[in-house]
């Protein structure tokens, strides 16, 4: 535990360095801050309690029509609303993704795929489901640029019923987009959201590029942090500590309860779990993108 | 075969001693073709052609013709009537004219299932090309996805329908909305609590296939069942036609009675059924004619192909392996191999449990040997319609055991050949098996209110207690799964233990030579046992039940051993009694406890019990649910009045139970158990429980249908025109299969039909019943009994107890 510890810390403070002088070298002074020891998540006790209330209320957001399959719930909002630094984050991302690096070494080619994009042509996806397979998703979360910040994007699906809504918007709105950037996106949210579009009878094709994080995490970190989850990779890269977060486990009953008391208190923090997902993968493609592969 | 120079040589014979009882014939019957009204497309008429098939007969016209209109059909034709050609030639129709269209096969096991891929495939090699597999357990993963993408005909069972294709309907998405036919063979197997499980399993099939845009057309087929078209309807839920007017030609079918000749001179005793059987199969190979013999346990099968390779090698060496056992337990190569060879003509006669029964083509056979009555009439027909393909003659031999049942068969012949077969009964609705299925259809798409309206009277009452177990979600009129993991996982479709054990042969250096599932293993493998398998004899060293594998070395003895199985009612629980009528009648949990206690050693041949040991394994419990009925002693006194033995007569009443009360409670009779059993209720009393953990609520309904029930019982027995009582009544119906060789065990005989009929007036406060005086005994006046002081229940079931398992030691210590 401490050995591997040792070994990321030297290679962060290498890290920091090498960040700071491409900062400089674009002209301005780094502004991301590397952790160099892992942020503790704050797991909150199981039976937490969250202020209760109607969704309109505790999640603000419209309901939108999806050309012929219904309703669903769509928040739209600023990324800075979840996190204060996301201003200066996405003016990171955005240098990050403009300056031309190595990425040929240390396992970061598949974001080769990226270079040749506007920023606007990439989006970031996290799909919140009831089940591993054969179970309906009720939350499609997405993050992408829109040239002056980052914006978080949830279609929502308030019942079951508004599941075919959300999967035909969630269709339809990614063909603007060229790439696709996924956190374990290979094995689990493209399959699945495949298969929903099958069983609702959608016709569905994402986006050409598509990169997932998690291989490239797992290729450049080996077995120097204990696993590759995207919140350990979170506590140790990422300079932000969860407060009460939801853990994944319990959201597939929290959604059900939403469903039939119609209490947003949990769901609320589901949202909240999906745009930290979100915005940690922004950030890592950031970091990695700093990164000039050198050993 | 020549039937009548065979039965020349048999009479001529050393043997021979009158065993002929009786003949029956069958009459030939000519083949009636029809002409098909589009003609089919040219390379499938090639195809066929080729397989030497150039006219069809009636019943496939008519199957074919209905098929291609849409309309869904069963064909019940004999076995060997061509009823795969009824479905096949509009399946491959549909490839050709469809390149996108798929089908579905279902078969109840998977080596039917790969049967029927070895005749598709001659099709498809044949010049048709197409693509088709078996989806199942055996399936390696690799395999599985490139099957699901561009396979045109899928060949599974229900069981991988239920939990791994319905359940991932997703993936399944192109072969469902493409889905033409659905063929489902063999469907009076699908009966009793399978039956039911199946039925909700193909529900849920055509409401996946509606959701992606299918209506498949379904073409079934059954063997002679009472109701083939009830039954199927009522499986797969829909209008089915019937194709009953078999085209197909016969050859006359000789059919022999051969009662084994008694051997003492009270007439008591006779020969072993297996050594004659034996004799008759040995004699038949010699003849060149390919024989099959069933028998009724696993041991037989071993203990006749012994018997015969012994005679063959007295006769001439090279011919003893001609003959094979052929049952479950073999691992599935060797049985895939024995079919083969089968197949090819280089075995010349099989001895097999009813694993045979089943359609698996193994080509033209001559002769079939029935060594004791099946237990029903459908399954007779089924194994006598393995002899005789085509026109040529064939020859059945049906050889009773000598126990009560079959001796009465073989004395009744018009009983046996003037019977309709059996009903098949199925209960989709039963509340206990619907509920996996509403978990099961809720996690495949949700629910609507119709669809669940059309599941069965409780269905709505059981989603609503699903919501309230945070199983379902009721949201604008639809359930919706919100449980967890895969609910289909959670049932089993078929009533048998998991549990299989595996048989490692040590002296071979540890090889598995077989299987088998549990309950058998302690009857058939438990140590000291000596284990047949290829009719060889291995002496079981250990059986571990932890790890479930028996170890075995071959050993060269001349016996093998037979266990003795005691079976218990116990009531646990008492849940709710009434007093009904005369009598008290309860419902509750019991536990059927089964103990294997000890084994004799039977030399082979003589038959004589040459030892017997202990064994020390845990018994089995089965905890279920039933219901008894106490009778009053008054009741039972009055049987002793008349001279008979209250409890033969209470055993003839349970005897009947087990045929009526299936008919009001809707399962098949093998679903329930029922017996007398007097330890805790001190007298005597009749239970009637589900075979089944948990119980499935037959003996529920049961007891609220008493009355209707015990009135069918005094019906049926009193309209039964037997003497002293027969297998339609108060006789024991006999299991289709046994842990046992029934040439060993005890003879017993029928029970008191006079003693029931005076119980069942009773019970039912009728006019008493006047029974005819027992025979040797004069005039038909009650005797005087003498009035004693009742004994105190619980002392009277300690004593009838402690009687009963002293006379079943001792009758298992018996030298036969």
């Amino acid at each position: 535990m401490i050995e591997y510890r040792e070994d990321l810390r030297r290679e962060l403070e290498a890290l920091k360095k090498k960040a700071e002088t491409i900062f400089k070298r674009a002209g301005r002074v780094g502004a991301i801050d590397l952790p160099l020891q892992r942020q503790g998540v704050e797991r909150s006790p199981s039976r937490i309690v969250r202020p209760s209330g109607p969704l309109s209320e505790l999640v603000p957001g419209q309901p939108v029509e999806a050309a012929g399959r219904g309703v669903f719930y769509r928040v739209l909002a600023g990324a800075e609303a979840i996190w204060q630094d996301t201003l200066a984050l996405h003016r990171e991302y955005l240098d990050a993704l403009a300056n031309p690096f190595q990425l040929e070494a240390a396992g970061l080619e598949p974001l080769l795929a990226l270079k040749d994009l506007r920023p606007e042509e990439v989006c970031y996806l996290d799909l919140e489901t009831t089940g591993l397979s054969m179970a309906p998703l009720f939350l499609v979360g997405l993050m992408y640029t829109d040239g002056d910040r980052l914006v978080v994007d949830q279609f929502f699906a308030r019942d079951y019923t508004e599941e075919p809504a959300v999967l035909g918007f969630t269709g339809s709105f990614l063909e603007r987009f060229r790439a696709l950037v996924t956190f374990n996106g290979f094995r689990f949210d493209v399959p699945f959201l495949h298969e929903r579009m099958t069983i609702a009878g959608i016709e569905f094709a994402e986006p050409g590029i598509h990169v997932d994080l998690l291989p490239i995490a797992r290729k450049l970190l080996k077995k120097r942090t204990p696993d590759h989850k995207l919140q350990t990779l979170e506590s140790f890269l990422c300079r932000r500590k969860r407060i009460g977060d939801m853990p994944g486990s319990e959201i597939p009953d929290v959604y059900h309860e939403f469903v039939r008391s119609g209490d947003a208190a949990d769901i609320a923090a589901v949202f909240h779990h999906n745009r930290l997902d979100l915005l940690t993968m922004v950030q890592l493609v950031t970091i990695f993108l700093a990164n000039t592969g050198e050993p | 075969m020549d039937v009548t120079k065979f039965l020349k040589r048999i009479e001529a014979a050393d043997f021979y001693r009158d065993q002929v009882v009786h003949k029956h014939a069958i009459p030939a019957r000519k083949a009636r073709f029809a002409p098909i009204k589009t003609p089919l497309p040219g390379p499938l008429r090639d195809v066929l052609g080729r397989t030497g098939i150039e006219k069809l007969y009636s019943h496939q016209v008519d199957a074919i013709e209905a098929l291609r209109t849409g309309r869904s059909v069963v064909i019940v034709t004999s076995t060997a009537s061509g009823k795969t050609l009824c479905y096949n030639i509009p399946v491959l129709e549909s490839l050709l004219e469809d390149s996108e269209s798929r089908a579905l096969y279902l078969f109840p096991t998977k080596a039917l299932a790969q049967d029927q891929l070895r005749v598709l495939r001659r099709y498809s090699e044949g010049g048709l090309q197409f693509e088709a597999g078996t989806y199942d357990g055996d399936t390696p993963q690799a395999l599985r996805r490139k099957l699901r993408d561009s396979a045109r005909i899928i060949l599974t069972n229900p069981d991988m329908l239920h939990s791994g294709i319905l359940p991932n309907h997703a993936k399944w998405a192109p072969f469902f909305s493409r889905l033409r036919y659905v063929v489902v063979d063999e469907i009076h197997t699908y009966r009793g609590i399978f039956g039911s499980h199946v039925a909700n399993v193909m529900r849920r099939l055509t409401r996946i296939c509606e959701h992606y845009g299918a209506r498949p057309v379904f073409a079934a087929s059954s063997a002679t069942i009472a109701n083939p078209g009830e039954h199927a309807e009522k499986l797969l839920g829909r209008k089915m036609k019937v194709v009953a007017r078999d085209g197909s030609p016969r050859g006359r079918k000789q059919f022999l009675f051969w009662n084994p000749p008694t051997i003492d001179v009270q007439e008591m005793e006779r020969r072993s059924p297996n050594i004659e059987a034996a004799e008759l199969v040995a004699k038949l190979v010699q003849d060149d004619v390919q024989t099959i013999a069933f028998v009724r346990a696993r041991v037989v099968s071993e203990v006749i192909t012994r018997y015969t390779r012994e005679k063959l090698g007295e006769r001439r060496a090279s011919m003893s392996d001609a003959v094979h056992p052929y049952r479950g337990g073999y691992l599935p190569e060797e049985r895939r191999a024995i079919e083969r060879r089968l197949f090819s003509g280089d075995l010349k006669a099989v001895i097999s449990t009813n694993a045979l029964e089943l359609g698996i083509d193994v080509g033209a056979l001559h002769a079939s040997i029935l060594v004791g009555y099946p237990g029903s009439i459908a399954s007779t027909w089924q194994q006598a319609g393995r002899a005789g393909r085509g026109s040529e003659e064939a020859l059945i031999i049906f050889i009773p055991y000598n126990s009560p049942l079959d001796q009465y068969l073989a004395k009744h012949p018009d009983y046996f050949f003037g019977r309709s077969p059996e009903n098949a009964i199925i209960d989709p609705e039963n509340p206990h098996i619907l509920l996996g299925h509403v978990r099961a259809a809720a996690f495949e798409l949700p629910l609507g209110v119709k669809e669940v309206e059309g599941m069965g009277e409780y269905a709505v009452s059981i989603a609503e207690l699903l919501e309230e177990e945070r199983e379902l979600n009721f949201v604008k009129g639809k359930w919706f799964w919100r449980g967890h993991g895969y609910p289909s996982a959670d049932v089993n479709l078929r009533n048998i233990s998991p549990n299989v054990y595996t048989i490692i042969d040590e002296s071979a250096g540890n090889v598995v030579i077989g299987t088998i599932d549990e309950a058998s293993a302690f009857q058939q493998v438990h140590p000291q046992a000596i284990y047949l398998h290829e009719a060889e004899t291995y002496f079981v060293r250990d059986l571990d039940t932890d790890k479930k594998i028996a170890f075995i070395e071959k050993t060269n003895v001349d016996y093998y051993t037979q266990s003795i199985t005691e079976v218990q009612v116990k009531v646990d629980r008492e849940e709710k009694s009434a007093k009904w009528r005369v009598s008290e009648i309860c419902y509750g949990d019991v536990s059927v406890t089964s103990l294997t206690f000890m084994f004799r050693k039977i030399k082979f041949g003589s038959r004589d019990s040459i030892g017997y040991g202990t064994c020390d394994l845990p018994a089995q419990v089965l905890e279920t649910t039933g219901l008894w009925i106490v009778p009053p002693p008054e009741l039972l006194s009055l049987v002793r009045t008349w001279g008979r033995i209250p409890s033969e007569g209470l055993l003839g009443l349970s005897n009947i139970l087990r045929e009526v009360v299936p008919l009001f409670v809707m399962c098949d009779p093998l679903d329930i158990g029922t017996t007398v059993n007097s330890r805790s209720t001190g007298g005597p009393a009749v239970y009637v429980y589900d075979k089944y953990p948990g119980g499935l609520g037959f003996s529920l309904k049961a007891y609220d249908l008493v009355e209707e029930i015990m009135t069918a019982a005094l019906e049926l027995i009193e309209t039964c025109s037997c003497k002293g009582g027969c297998p339609s009544c108060v006789g024991s119906p006999i299991p289709p299969f046994s842990q046992l060789d029934p040439d060993t065990g005890a003879k017993g005989m029928i029970p008191d039909k006079e003693a029931a009929l005076v119980i069942l007036h009773g019970l039912l406060e009728r006019v008493a019943y006047k029974p005819p005086p027992p025979q040797g005994r004069r005039g038909d006046e009650p005797v005087e009994r003498p009035k004693g002081k009742p004994l105190p229940i619980e002392l009277e079931g300690k004593l009838r107890e402690g009687l009963r398992k002293t006379k079943e030691r001792k009758r298992a210590r018996e030298v036969l």
